[in-house]
Protein backbone atom coordinates (compact mmCIF):
# COMPACT_ATOMS: atom_id res chain seq x y z
CA UNK A 1 0.00 0.00 0.00
CA UNK A 2 1.31 3.18 -1.27
CA UNK A 3 2.11 6.48 1.38
CA UNK A 4 -0.29 8.26 -1.03
CA UNK A 5 -3.03 5.82 -0.18
CA UNK A 6 -2.86 5.42 2.98
CA UNK A 7 -2.79 9.10 3.02
CA UNK A 8 -5.94 9.07 1.70
CA UNK A 9 -7.73 5.79 3.35
CA UNK A 10 -6.92 8.14 6.71
CA UNK A 11 -8.44 11.44 5.54
CA UNK A 12 -12.01 9.40 4.33
CA UNK A 13 -11.40 7.36 7.17
CA UNK A 14 -11.71 11.00 9.63
CA UNK A 15 -14.34 11.72 7.51
CA UNK A 16 -16.72 8.67 7.88
CA UNK A 17 -15.87 8.40 12.06
CA UNK A 18 -16.49 12.18 12.04
CA UNK A 19 -19.93 11.68 9.95
CA UNK A 20 -20.65 8.88 12.70
CA UNK A 21 -19.94 10.58 15.99
CA UNK A 22 -22.43 13.36 14.85
CA UNK A 23 -25.18 10.73 13.47
CA UNK A 24 -24.33 8.95 16.55
CA UNK A 25 -24.65 12.38 19.00
CA UNK A 26 -28.16 13.10 16.97
CA UNK A 27 -30.22 9.41 17.99
CA UNK A 28 -30.26 10.38 21.11
CA UNK A 29 -32.67 13.88 19.70
CA UNK A 30 -34.13 11.11 17.48
CA UNK A 31 -38.38 11.57 17.29
CA UNK A 32 -40.79 9.83 15.28
CA UNK A 33 -43.50 12.16 14.20
CA UNK A 34 -46.71 10.74 12.87
CA UNK A 35 -46.96 10.13 9.18
CA UNK A 36 -47.87 13.13 6.73
CA UNK A 37 -48.62 13.39 3.28
CA UNK A 38 -45.97 14.77 0.81
CA UNK A 39 -46.15 18.49 0.00
CA UNK A 40 -46.29 16.87 -3.04
CA UNK A 41 -49.48 15.62 -2.69
CA UNK A 42 -50.81 18.54 -1.09
CA UNK A 43 -49.69 20.61 -3.94
CA UNK A 44 -52.85 21.68 -6.10
CA UNK A 45 -50.11 22.67 -8.69
CA UNK A 46 -47.54 20.54 -10.63
CA UNK A 47 -44.39 23.56 -10.76
CA UNK A 48 -44.22 23.84 -6.43
CA UNK A 49 -44.57 20.27 -6.54
CA UNK A 50 -40.92 19.94 -8.74
CA UNK A 51 -39.50 22.31 -6.78
CA UNK A 52 -40.49 20.66 -3.33
CA UNK A 53 -38.09 17.89 -4.62
CA UNK A 54 -35.17 20.22 -4.64
CA UNK A 55 -33.89 18.62 -1.32
CA UNK A 56 -34.15 15.07 -2.91
CA UNK A 57 -32.03 16.22 -5.84
CA UNK A 58 -29.27 17.91 -3.68
CA UNK A 59 -28.83 14.55 -1.44
CA UNK A 60 -28.96 12.22 -5.00
CA UNK A 61 -26.35 14.27 -6.20
CA UNK A 62 -24.55 14.51 -3.28
CA UNK A 63 -24.38 10.60 -3.14
CA UNK A 64 -23.54 10.66 -6.62
CA UNK A 65 -20.85 12.94 -5.90
CA UNK A 66 -19.52 10.96 -2.65
CA UNK A 67 -19.78 7.99 -4.55
CA UNK A 68 -17.63 8.86 -7.48
CA UNK A 69 -14.89 10.26 -5.49
CA UNK A 70 -14.70 7.24 -3.04
CA UNK A 71 -15.72 3.81 -4.86
CA UNK A 72 -13.81 4.39 -8.00
CA UNK A 73 -10.42 3.51 -8.01
CA UNK A 74 -8.04 6.10 -9.66
CA UNK A 75 -7.40 3.87 -13.07
CA UNK A 76 -11.05 4.11 -13.84
CA UNK A 77 -12.36 7.02 -12.43
CA UNK A 78 -12.33 8.62 -16.51
CA UNK A 79 -13.68 5.92 -17.50
CA UNK A 80 -17.05 6.20 -14.99
CA UNK A 81 -18.13 9.10 -16.36
CA UNK A 82 -20.24 7.56 -18.69
CA UNK A 83 -21.44 5.73 -15.53
CA UNK A 84 -22.08 9.20 -13.56
CA UNK A 85 -23.97 10.43 -16.40
CA UNK A 86 -25.99 6.97 -16.56
CA UNK A 87 -26.92 7.99 -13.15
CA UNK A 88 -27.92 11.53 -13.67
CA UNK A 89 -30.35 10.11 -16.07
CA UNK A 90 -31.54 7.69 -13.50
CA UNK A 91 -31.92 10.86 -11.15
CA UNK A 92 -33.76 12.97 -14.10
CA UNK A 93 -36.28 9.83 -14.63
CA UNK A 94 -36.98 9.70 -11.28
CA UNK A 95 -38.48 13.11 -11.20
CA UNK A 96 -39.86 13.24 -13.99
CA UNK A 97 -41.96 9.53 -12.92
CA UNK A 98 -42.35 11.56 -9.80
CA UNK A 99 -43.65 14.69 -11.30
CA UNK A 100 -45.84 13.03 -13.49
CA UNK A 101 -47.80 11.10 -10.42
CA UNK A 102 -48.23 13.85 -8.60
CA UNK A 103 -49.58 15.62 -11.63
CA UNK A 104 -52.03 12.50 -11.78
CA UNK A 105 -53.02 12.14 -8.47
CA UNK A 106 -53.65 16.05 -7.95
CA UNK A 107 -54.93 15.74 -11.68
CA UNK A 108 -57.87 13.79 -9.90
CA UNK A 109 -59.14 15.40 -6.42
CA UNK A 110 -62.10 14.27 -4.83
CA UNK A 111 -65.14 15.73 -5.92
CA UNK A 112 -66.50 17.19 -3.24
CA UNK A 113 -70.28 16.85 -2.69
CA UNK A 114 -71.87 19.88 -2.13
CA UNK A 115 -75.01 19.41 0.66
CA UNK A 116 -77.73 22.08 1.32
CA UNK A 117 -76.82 24.22 3.70
CA UNK A 118 -78.39 23.84 7.40
CA UNK A 119 -78.24 25.94 10.28
CA UNK A 120 -76.13 22.87 12.09
CA UNK A 121 -73.60 23.14 8.96
CA UNK A 122 -73.60 26.49 9.85
CA UNK A 123 -72.68 26.22 13.17
CA UNK A 124 -69.97 24.12 12.35
CA UNK A 125 -68.65 26.14 9.73
CA UNK A 126 -68.20 29.26 12.12
CA UNK A 127 -66.24 27.01 14.61
CA UNK A 128 -63.91 25.69 12.20
CA UNK A 129 -60.47 27.12 12.99
CA UNK A 130 -58.66 28.90 9.97
CA UNK A 131 -56.14 26.59 10.55
CA UNK A 132 -57.47 23.74 8.74
CA UNK A 133 -56.33 22.73 5.40
CA UNK A 134 -58.82 24.38 2.51
CA UNK A 135 -61.09 21.89 0.55
CA UNK A 136 -59.17 21.18 -2.95
CA UNK A 137 -60.70 22.67 -5.39
CA UNK A 138 -61.84 21.17 -8.16
CA UNK A 139 -59.55 20.60 -11.33
CA UNK A 140 -60.12 18.90 -14.62
CA UNK A 141 -58.26 15.68 -15.56
CA UNK A 142 -55.70 16.10 -18.50
CA UNK A 143 -53.61 12.88 -19.55
CA UNK A 144 -49.85 13.45 -20.17
CA UNK A 145 -49.33 13.65 -23.65
CA UNK A 146 -48.91 10.67 -25.61
CA UNK A 147 -45.13 11.00 -25.99
CA UNK A 148 -44.32 11.24 -22.56
CA UNK A 149 -45.18 7.90 -22.01
CA UNK A 150 -42.68 6.95 -25.09
CA UNK A 151 -39.74 8.67 -24.05
CA UNK A 152 -40.06 7.17 -20.29
CA UNK A 153 -40.29 3.83 -22.36
CA UNK A 154 -37.75 4.34 -24.40
CA UNK A 155 -35.66 6.04 -21.71
CA UNK A 156 -36.17 3.19 -19.23
CA UNK A 157 -34.99 0.49 -21.71
CA UNK A 158 -31.99 2.39 -22.95
CA UNK A 159 -30.73 3.25 -19.28
CA UNK A 160 -31.32 -0.86 -18.54
CA UNK A 161 -29.14 -1.79 -21.83
CA UNK A 162 -26.70 0.87 -20.79
CA UNK A 163 -26.60 -0.44 -16.76
CA UNK A 164 -26.46 -3.93 -18.33
CA UNK A 165 -23.63 -2.79 -20.62
CA UNK A 166 -21.72 -1.08 -18.33
CA UNK A 167 -21.46 -4.35 -15.58
CA UNK A 168 -20.03 -6.12 -18.25
CA UNK A 169 -17.90 -3.71 -18.93
CA UNK A 170 -16.78 -3.21 -15.53
CA UNK A 171 -16.25 -7.01 -14.99
CA UNK A 172 -14.22 -7.34 -17.74
CA UNK A 173 -11.70 -4.61 -17.28
CA UNK A 174 -11.44 -6.16 -13.63
CA UNK A 175 -10.42 -9.41 -15.00
CA UNK A 176 -8.34 -7.32 -17.88
CA UNK A 177 -6.49 -5.72 -14.71
CA UNK A 178 -5.96 -9.20 -12.60
CA UNK A 179 -4.36 -10.83 -15.79
CA UNK A 180 -1.43 -8.02 -15.68
CA UNK A 181 1.87 -9.05 -17.08
CA UNK A 182 4.18 -10.24 -14.67
CA UNK A 183 6.62 -7.41 -15.83
CA UNK A 184 3.40 -5.02 -15.37
CA UNK A 185 3.01 -6.62 -11.63
CA UNK A 186 6.57 -6.40 -10.50
CA UNK A 187 6.48 -2.70 -11.38
CA UNK A 188 3.81 -2.14 -9.64
CA UNK A 189 5.14 -4.00 -6.11
CA UNK A 190 8.51 -1.81 -7.25
CA UNK A 191 6.76 0.94 -7.58
CA UNK A 192 4.96 0.38 -3.91
CA UNK A 193 7.76 -0.17 -2.65
CA UNK A 194 9.75 2.98 -3.88
CA UNK A 195 6.52 4.86 -1.98
CA UNK A 196 7.54 3.48 1.19
CA UNK A 197 11.02 3.93 1.03
CA UNK A 198 10.22 7.37 0.73
CA UNK A 199 7.61 7.48 3.37
CA UNK A 200 10.34 6.72 5.61
CA UNK A 201 9.71 2.89 5.84
CA UNK A 202 12.18 0.72 7.44
CA UNK A 203 14.91 0.28 4.72
CA UNK A 204 15.64 -3.56 5.71
CA UNK A 205 11.67 -4.60 5.99
CA UNK A 206 10.73 -2.81 2.76
CA UNK A 207 13.84 -4.54 0.73
CA UNK A 208 12.75 -7.65 1.71
CA UNK A 209 9.05 -7.10 1.17
CA UNK A 210 10.21 -6.00 -2.56
CA UNK A 211 12.25 -9.08 -3.12
CA UNK A 212 10.00 -11.64 -1.92
CA UNK A 213 7.21 -9.78 -3.84
CA UNK A 214 9.00 -10.09 -6.96
CA UNK A 215 9.53 -14.01 -6.36
CA UNK A 216 6.04 -14.43 -5.63
CA UNK A 217 4.60 -12.94 -8.57
CA UNK A 218 6.82 -14.73 -11.32
CA UNK A 219 6.29 -17.86 -9.03
CA UNK A 220 2.47 -17.33 -9.47
CA UNK A 221 2.03 -15.95 -13.03
CA UNK A 222 4.88 -16.86 -14.66
CA UNK A 223 5.94 -20.63 -12.97
CA UNK A 224 9.46 -19.29 -11.98
CA UNK A 225 9.84 -20.74 -8.62
CA UNK A 226 13.07 -19.84 -6.79
CA UNK A 227 13.84 -23.31 -5.74
CA UNK A 228 15.76 -23.39 -2.27
CA UNK A 229 18.94 -24.91 -4.18
CA UNK A 230 19.03 -21.77 -6.55
CA UNK A 231 20.41 -18.77 -4.58
CA UNK A 232 19.55 -15.57 -4.93
CA UNK A 233 22.35 -14.60 -7.40
CA UNK A 234 21.44 -17.59 -9.53
CA UNK A 235 17.62 -16.35 -9.86
CA UNK A 236 18.84 -12.91 -10.52
CA UNK A 237 20.37 -14.07 -13.37
CA UNK A 238 17.77 -16.18 -14.51
CA UNK A 239 15.25 -12.84 -14.23
CA UNK A 240 18.10 -11.13 -16.32
CA UNK A 241 17.25 -13.90 -19.09
CA UNK A 242 13.67 -12.97 -19.06
CA UNK A 243 14.53 -9.49 -20.47
CA UNK A 244 14.97 -7.83 -17.14
CA UNK A 245 17.99 -5.04 -16.88
CA UNK A 246 20.76 -7.10 -15.13
CA UNK A 247 22.65 -4.16 -13.43
CA UNK A 248 19.44 -3.24 -11.42
CA UNK A 249 18.39 -6.85 -10.63
CA UNK A 250 22.17 -7.52 -9.32
CA UNK A 251 21.80 -4.52 -7.01
CA UNK A 252 19.11 -5.59 -5.22
CA UNK A 253 19.80 -9.10 -5.12
CA UNK A 254 23.26 -7.92 -3.49
CA UNK A 255 20.82 -5.30 -1.13
CA UNK A 256 18.53 -8.19 -0.40
CA UNK A 257 21.63 -10.52 0.68
CA UNK A 258 23.77 -7.78 3.05
CA UNK A 259 19.99 -7.30 5.00
CA UNK A 260 18.93 -10.87 4.76
CA UNK A 261 21.79 -12.54 5.92
CA UNK A 262 23.93 -9.68 7.41
CA UNK A 263 23.87 -7.91 10.62
CA UNK A 264 24.79 -4.35 9.66
CA UNK A 265 21.89 -1.97 9.78
CA UNK A 266 20.99 -0.84 6.22
CA UNK A 267 21.89 2.84 6.07
CA UNK A 268 20.57 5.65 3.77
CA UNK A 269 22.76 5.22 1.31
CA UNK A 270 21.60 1.42 0.73
CA UNK A 271 18.05 3.14 0.47
CA UNK A 272 19.17 5.40 -2.23
CA UNK A 273 20.57 2.29 -4.48
CA UNK A 274 17.52 0.63 -3.65
CA UNK A 275 15.22 3.26 -5.03
CA UNK A 276 17.53 3.76 -8.07
CA UNK A 277 17.46 -0.06 -8.60
CA UNK A 278 13.70 -0.01 -8.54
CA UNK A 279 13.46 2.72 -10.79
CA UNK A 280 15.31 1.68 -13.53
CA UNK A 281 13.67 -1.97 -13.10
CA UNK A 282 10.17 -0.18 -13.29
CA UNK A 283 11.64 1.92 -16.33
CA UNK A 284 12.48 -1.25 -17.95
CA UNK A 285 9.21 -3.02 -17.39
CA UNK A 286 7.22 0.05 -18.49
CA UNK A 287 9.50 -0.02 -21.49
CA UNK A 288 9.01 -3.24 -22.59
CA UNK A 289 5.49 -3.84 -21.63
CA UNK B 1 2.26 -15.19 22.75
CA UNK B 2 2.06 -14.96 26.95
CA UNK B 3 1.17 -11.25 26.92
CA UNK B 4 -1.27 -11.47 23.97
CA UNK B 5 -2.84 -13.98 26.14
CA UNK B 6 -2.82 -12.11 29.28
CA UNK B 7 -3.95 -8.87 27.93
CA UNK B 8 -6.98 -10.94 26.01
CA UNK B 9 -8.03 -12.10 29.51
CA UNK B 10 -7.53 -8.65 30.65
CA UNK B 11 -9.82 -7.49 28.31
CA UNK B 12 -12.43 -10.42 28.18
CA UNK B 13 -13.10 -10.15 31.89
CA UNK B 14 -13.60 -6.32 30.72
CA UNK B 15 -15.45 -6.94 28.15
CA UNK B 16 -18.14 -9.13 30.31
CA UNK B 17 -17.55 -7.58 33.75
CA UNK B 18 -17.96 -3.50 32.88
CA UNK B 19 -21.65 -4.51 31.36
CA UNK B 20 -21.81 -6.86 34.33
CA UNK B 21 -21.22 -4.03 36.85
CA UNK B 22 -23.68 -1.76 35.02
CA UNK B 23 -26.34 -4.21 35.21
CA UNK B 24 -26.11 -5.07 38.67
CA UNK B 25 -26.36 -1.44 39.61
CA UNK B 26 -29.51 -0.97 37.62
CA UNK B 27 -30.58 -4.32 39.45
CA UNK B 28 -31.02 -6.52 36.44
CA UNK B 29 -29.38 -9.16 38.17
CA UNK B 30 -30.06 -11.70 35.67
CA UNK B 31 -28.43 -9.83 32.99
CA UNK B 32 -25.17 -9.69 35.80
CA UNK B 33 -25.15 -13.46 36.34
CA UNK B 34 -25.27 -13.83 32.13
CA UNK B 35 -22.42 -11.40 31.41
CA UNK B 36 -20.34 -13.76 34.25
CA UNK B 37 -21.15 -16.79 32.62
CA UNK B 38 -20.57 -15.56 29.38
CA UNK B 39 -16.93 -14.33 30.49
CA UNK B 40 -16.43 -17.69 31.88
CA UNK B 41 -16.91 -19.42 28.90
CA UNK B 42 -15.50 -16.95 26.80
CA UNK B 43 -12.27 -17.06 29.13
CA UNK B 44 -12.23 -20.81 29.62
CA UNK B 45 -12.98 -22.28 26.28
CA UNK B 46 -11.17 -20.01 23.63
CA UNK B 47 -7.70 -21.33 24.40
CA UNK B 48 -9.05 -25.11 23.23
CA UNK B 49 -11.72 -23.86 20.68
CA UNK B 50 -11.76 -20.64 18.48
CA UNK B 51 -15.13 -19.39 19.73
CA UNK B 52 -14.06 -15.88 18.27
CA UNK B 53 -17.56 -15.19 16.40
CA UNK B 54 -19.81 -16.66 19.07
CA UNK B 55 -18.91 -15.42 22.42
CA UNK B 56 -18.51 -11.90 20.74
CA UNK B 57 -21.82 -12.11 19.08
CA UNK B 58 -23.19 -13.09 22.43
CA UNK B 59 -21.07 -10.45 24.32
CA UNK B 60 -22.21 -7.62 22.07
CA UNK B 61 -25.72 -8.68 22.26
CA UNK B 62 -25.86 -8.73 25.71
CA UNK B 63 -24.84 -4.94 25.75
CA UNK B 64 -27.04 -4.03 23.15
CA UNK B 65 -29.77 -5.74 25.48
CA UNK B 66 -28.53 -3.92 28.57
CA UNK B 67 -28.41 -0.35 26.56
CA UNK B 68 -32.22 -1.05 26.08
CA UNK B 69 -32.79 -1.65 29.59
CA UNK B 70 -31.04 1.94 30.19
CA UNK B 71 -27.59 0.64 31.77
CA UNK B 72 -25.16 3.19 32.41
CA UNK B 73 -23.81 3.85 28.77
CA UNK B 74 -20.42 4.41 30.22
CA UNK B 75 -19.88 0.77 31.55
CA UNK B 76 -21.08 -0.14 28.46
CA UNK B 77 -18.95 1.90 25.80
CA UNK B 78 -16.14 0.14 28.20
CA UNK B 79 -17.25 -3.43 27.82
CA UNK B 80 -17.90 -2.74 24.15
CA UNK B 81 -14.30 -1.56 23.53
CA UNK B 82 -12.66 -4.56 25.52
CA UNK B 83 -15.45 -6.59 23.60
CA UNK B 84 -13.78 -5.59 20.38
CA UNK B 85 -10.00 -5.57 21.73
CA UNK B 86 -10.43 -9.41 23.24
CA UNK B 87 -12.21 -10.55 19.81
CA UNK B 88 -9.01 -8.92 17.77
CA UNK B 89 -6.21 -10.47 20.43
CA UNK B 90 -8.43 -13.61 19.85
CA UNK B 91 -7.74 -13.99 16.33
CA UNK B 92 -4.25 -12.45 16.39
CA UNK B 93 -3.29 -15.37 18.48
CA UNK B 94 -5.00 -17.83 16.73
CA UNK B 95 -3.09 -16.64 13.57
CA UNK B 96 0.30 -16.63 15.33
CA UNK B 97 -0.27 -20.49 16.82
CA UNK B 98 -0.87 -21.32 13.20
CA UNK B 99 2.53 -20.41 12.46
CA UNK B 100 5.52 -22.50 12.80
CA UNK B 101 8.14 -20.09 13.14
CA UNK B 102 7.55 -16.07 13.46
CA UNK B 103 10.50 -13.78 12.67
CA UNK B 104 10.43 -10.79 15.42
CA UNK B 105 7.66 -12.11 17.08
CA UNK B 106 8.45 -9.81 20.13
CA UNK B 107 8.16 -6.41 17.55
CA UNK B 108 5.30 -8.06 15.97
CA UNK B 109 3.53 -8.42 19.15
CA UNK B 110 4.35 -5.01 20.64
CA UNK B 111 3.28 -3.21 17.01
CA UNK B 112 -0.24 -4.90 17.59
CA UNK B 113 -0.86 -4.01 21.01
CA UNK B 114 0.43 -0.84 20.17
CA UNK B 115 -2.19 -0.15 17.44
CA UNK B 116 -4.84 -1.99 18.87
CA UNK B 117 -4.49 0.27 21.83
CA UNK B 118 -4.12 3.37 19.62
CA UNK B 119 -7.45 1.99 18.09
CA UNK B 120 -9.62 1.53 21.20
CA UNK B 121 -8.38 4.75 22.71
CA UNK B 122 -9.68 6.45 19.63
CA UNK B 123 -13.04 4.67 19.20
CA UNK B 124 -13.49 4.99 23.57
CA UNK B 125 -12.94 8.71 23.13
CA UNK B 126 -15.24 9.09 19.80
CA UNK B 127 -18.31 7.08 21.77
CA UNK B 128 -17.63 9.07 24.57
CA UNK B 129 -18.27 12.06 22.90
CA UNK B 130 -21.01 10.88 20.73
CA UNK B 131 -22.98 9.63 24.06
CA UNK B 132 -21.99 13.31 25.67
CA UNK B 133 -22.84 15.74 22.58
CA UNK B 134 -26.67 16.29 22.09
CA UNK B 135 -27.26 17.56 18.06
CA UNK B 136 -30.57 18.23 16.53
CA UNK B 137 -30.46 17.06 12.52
CA UNK B 138 -32.61 17.08 9.78
CA UNK B 139 -33.68 13.88 7.91
CA UNK B 140 -31.76 14.85 5.17
CA UNK B 141 -28.44 16.07 6.54
CA UNK B 142 -28.87 12.29 8.74
CA UNK B 143 -29.10 10.80 5.71
CA UNK B 144 -26.30 12.38 3.71
CA UNK B 145 -23.78 11.63 7.36
CA UNK B 146 -24.80 8.47 7.71
CA UNK B 147 -24.10 8.21 3.95
CA UNK B 148 -20.68 9.45 3.91
CA UNK B 149 -20.02 6.88 7.19
CA UNK B 150 -21.26 3.97 5.44
CA UNK B 151 -19.31 5.15 2.11
CA UNK B 152 -16.32 6.10 3.73
CA UNK B 153 -16.00 3.01 6.30
CA UNK B 154 -16.68 0.41 3.26
CA UNK B 155 -14.14 2.81 0.88
CA UNK B 156 -11.30 2.46 3.55
CA UNK B 157 -12.33 -1.49 4.58
CA UNK B 158 -11.93 -2.60 1.02
CA UNK B 159 -8.27 -0.55 1.07
CA UNK B 160 -7.10 -2.34 3.89
CA UNK B 161 -8.53 -5.88 2.26
CA UNK B 162 -6.85 -5.29 -0.90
Amino acid sequence: MSIQYRRKLLIVLSFACAALVIVAAALSSLTMLPAQTAPILRETRTVPAVLDLSWLVGVTLALYVLGFIFLTPASLRRRLVYAVVALVGIAALIVLLVWLAGATVLGVPPTPTPAPLTPTTELLETSVPETEEPVIETASFTPPPRWVGTVITAGSGLLLIAGALFILWRRQTQISESRLSPLLQLAREARLAIDALQGGENVREVILRCYFEMVYVLDETRGIRRVETVTPREFAVQLAALGLPAAPITTLTELFEAVRYGTGPADAEAAKRAITSLTAIITACEGQS
Amino acid sequence: MKITRQIFGGAAVLAVGAPAIGAALQGVWILALGFGVLGLFWIGFSLRYRLMGLAFALCIAGIAFAAVLDVGIGWLLVGIMAALAAWDLEAFGARMAGVARIEHEHALVRDHLRQLGLVCGAGLLLATLASLVRIRLSFGVALVLASIAVLGLGYVLRGIGE
